[in-house]
């Protein structure tokens, strides 16, 4: 059927605002995630020469990546890392925002005070961390040395290095997803709690039944936020532990900057980064649906 | 097939250059050498007011020797080229490579860049670079081009002058503390059995005997610049002409063997050595937590101000035999015109300004950087207790030469040397087998 004269110029002048409003936004996205991307997914098909594509190869980096022992070592030092953050970080930004709640005076010194961790940069975080705990010369290794005797190694054995990182990572981060529990506490109605209070509820009670449910939407977008941030994180790890010892920590994002920048080998880094931008789609569906789920019910 | 040449020159004549260049290094130093030219390259001005930008791994802001010896150097161009305006960036060493080259890729990259010792062969593939010819030594004598300590086939590729030695490095020399050895009555460890021995000696709860950084950090500097010469110590070369591993034998496991040794035998070096770095390695020197290491010339002048900078000490690197130091490693870092740059007339001149002998003798003064020309040499600070390292030094490259080249694909060989270390180390898997896999992965790449 055709369309009614001056239905389009209707239709473009009711949305004209909202296109202006979301048009530089939408093309920002576009030019800065979106043509990166594109040129990922074509660059991972082709073996590259430095930053010339050479020859088409397929999927074979995917395949490579899959089938190569560093690979899945990859995989797995990711989700150790990105899941060992978030078990941490999260339930200590629960914590630390639901005593700032609590706080009546200096509440604006505390977020700040508490906040600075977030706002130093990572690869300070990472040069503060080594320095801490250097086997040589670190403060921490030196007490505890002195404390427990025996040699202290935090970066020189696997799981200490994993552990470290971990650490490093949750002092870095946590402020974050406290920062956004925080404010969603403060959104909680006071009448809510007042009427558990009339009832009897106890504060367990009132955080479990009350507190906790109205602000799941904000943790969940938190763990969202946070989870693909941790999957992107190359500066941390690489300058804390290098992707050090013998790969112990050489998480999906190290290995994308080695493979590209330094080893040059721009092709097979593309299809790992596809991998990397997969997972995280992947964990943002699966965040969403839980979202949605939990929402509906 | 434009690979297969590059490796063939990369690999390919280029031994007896440097081996006489090297000598005429020492020769000079011991005031014998012939009149090589020790003036200044006649440098005319540029026509019209130009800009060029130099990435520089050194900060001028810092107060460091090596920072503040590069400004000086710059600022004698700025006073003798008023009409060219230097603007120098200051780009991390380790992040250099890979900077020029996506700038490249860009095509913003800078007029001149500083490149690290390994990085130039990396940047021909890579098409980043112009070559110098026409622009730097136009005028330039046979005398000055044999002035130059390391020779220019290293830098020429495909015929063509693609950088210059700004400085000459050696990679890697024995350190040691001065009071230690004294307060144990104890000598300078001549082979690698001696420096097992005396590093466990000097080792206590609070200082390790000896370190080295296995850590795959800056191209894993801190491990192949020592493992480099080993290979050659106990027998064997590092790659074959063709460009394919030849450290796969009994002789190159003997020498990855020694740094196992050293923390499981000798139990002078923690296994923390997995995760050092280069950098961590001189600080844990400066602080006085280490008594024994392996570093470069280039660092000398900035542990000389630390703490325990007066009880250093400098002898060459100890082999497997007693009395047979390790060949030296010597190269250089590079001054290149980056392929985007424009104005090739004023970055010419201020390359040749940084190679001259007076900006040289700067370098030496003030950073304790061996200089990349002989004439230098001649000046009487070398016979100076403040030139002390640099003769030592300079004497071991001239007496134990070996030549080298970087392989293009150096920095994926350095990675797996780290790897495979590291792996060594860490889960006591034995070094013939990491070699060989270590082999087998870099045959693999550059047969790609």
């Amino acid at each position: 059927m055709p369309a009614k004269p001056g239905a389009g110029a209707a239709l473009l002048g009711q949305y004209r605002l909202p296109v202006l409003f979301l048009g530089p936004a939408v093309l920002l996205v576009l030019l800065v995630n979106f043509i990166p991307l594109g040129y990922a997914l074509v660059y991972s098909v082709y073996r590259t020469e430095f930053v010339q594509r050479v020859s088409f190869l397929g999927f074979r980096y995917y395949l490579r990546f899959l089938t190569d022992p560093e690979g899945l070592n990859n995989i797995l030092r990711t989700f150790q890392y990105v899941f060992g953050s978030l078990a941490l970080a999260l339930p200590l930004g629960l914590l630390i925002a639901l005593l700032i709640h609590r706080v009546e005076k200096g509440k604006t010194f505390f977020r700040t005070l508490i906040i600075l961790p977030w706002v130093v940069s990572q690869i300070i975080t990472a040069l503060t961390w080594s320095w801490l705990v250097n086997p040589q010369f670190g403060p921490v290794t030196y007490f505890v040395r002195e404390g427990f005797g025996g040699a202290f190694n935090a970066l020189g054995t696997p799981t200490g290095a994993m552990a470290t990182l971990i650490l490093a990572n949750v002092w870095h981060s946590f402020p974050y997803p406290m920062l956004l529990i925080l404010a969603a506490l403060q959104t909680v109605p006071r009448e809510a709690i007042e009427a558990a209070l009339v009832e009897g509820a106890s504060r367990w009670t009132r955080l479990f039944r009350i507190r906790l449910p109205l602000i799941r939407n904000t943790i969940l977008i938190a763990t969202v936020m946070m989870t693909i941030h941790y999957f992107n994180m190359v500066t941390l790890p690489l300058v804390l532990t290098g992707g050090g010892p013998a790969g112990a920590t050489e998480v999906m994002a190290i290995r994308v900057y080695r493979e590209a920048f330094q080893l040059f080998h721009v092709g097979y880094a593309s299809a790992i980064a596809v991998y990397m931008f997969l997972f995280n789609i992947l964990f943002s569906i699966i965040y969403i649906r839980i979202l949605r789920g939990e929402g509906h019910a | 097939m434009r690979r297969k040449q590059q490796e063939n020159q990369t690999t390919g004549t280029r031994g007896a250059t440097r081996r006489e260049a090297l000598r005429g290094a020492g020769l000079a130093l011991a005031g014998l050498a012939a009149g090589a030219p020790g003036r200044a390259f006649g440098a005319p001005a540029v026509k019209r007011k130009v800009k060029i930008v130099y990435w520089s791994p050194l900060d001028h802001s810092q107060p460091n020797p090596r920072s503040r010896a590069e400004k000086q150097m710059v600022d004698m161009f700025r006073e003798r080229h008023p009409d060219i305006e230097v603007e120098v960036q200051a780009v991390p060493w380790q992040q250099m490579d890979s900077r020029v080259i996506q700038a490249a890729a860009a095509g913003r990259a800078p007029d001149v860049a500083q490149l690290s010792t390994y990085g130039l062969p990396l940047h021909i593939p890579a098409r980043s670079l112009q070559p110098l010819d026409g622009w730097v030594g136009k005028r330039w004598t046979k005398a000055d081009w044999d002035d130059f300590v390391l020779p220019v086939s290293n830098t020429t590729y495909n015929g063509k002058l693609m950088g210059v030695y700004w400085n000459s490095l050696l990679c890697s020399a024995l350190w040691y503390r001065t009071d230690l050895l004294e307060e144990k009555g104890l000598g300078v460890p001549q082979s690698w059995d001696e420096l097992g021995k005396t590093a466990a000696a000097l080792q206590t709860d609070r200082r390790v005997g000896y370190i080295i950084g296995l850590s795959k950090d800056g191209n894993a500097v801190g491990l192949t610049n020592w493992l480099i010469p080993a290979f050659w110590a106990a027998g064997t070369e590092v790659l074959h002409e063709d460009g394919r591993a030849a450290f796969d034998n009994e002789k190159g496991a003997m020498a990855l063997e020694w740094l196992a040794d050293m923390v499981y035998k000798y139990k002078a070096t923690p296994p923390s050595i997995v995760s050092t770095t280069r950098d961590q390695m001189t600080d844990a020197f400066a602080a006085g937590t280490a008594a024994f290491t392996h570093l470069s010339s280039n660092v000398v002048a900035t542990a000389r101000k630390g703490q325990f900078g007066k009880f250093l000490g400098i002898a060459p690197s100890p082999g497997p035999e007693r009395g047979k130091p390790q060949p030296a490693l010597v190269t250089g870092k590079f001054l290149v015109m980056s392929k985007d740059c424009k104005e090739q007339e004023a970055a010419g001149l201020f390359i040749e300004h940084m190679l001259s002998p007076e900006a040289q003798l700067v370098n030496a003064k003030l950073a304790a950087e061996p200089p990349s020309r002989k004439s230098v040499l001649k000046d009487p600070w070398f016979q100076t207790p403040e030139a002390a390292d640099m003769r030592i030094q300079l004497e071991y490259m001239a007496d134990h030469p070996h030549p080298w080249k970087y392989h293009p694909k150096n920095n994926f060989l350095a990675d797996l040397f780290a790897g495979g270390a590291q792996d060594m180390i860490q889960n006591r898997r034995p070094a013939r087998e990491v070699l060989s896999q270590i082999a087998k992965r870099w045959n693999a790449e550059i047969e790609l």
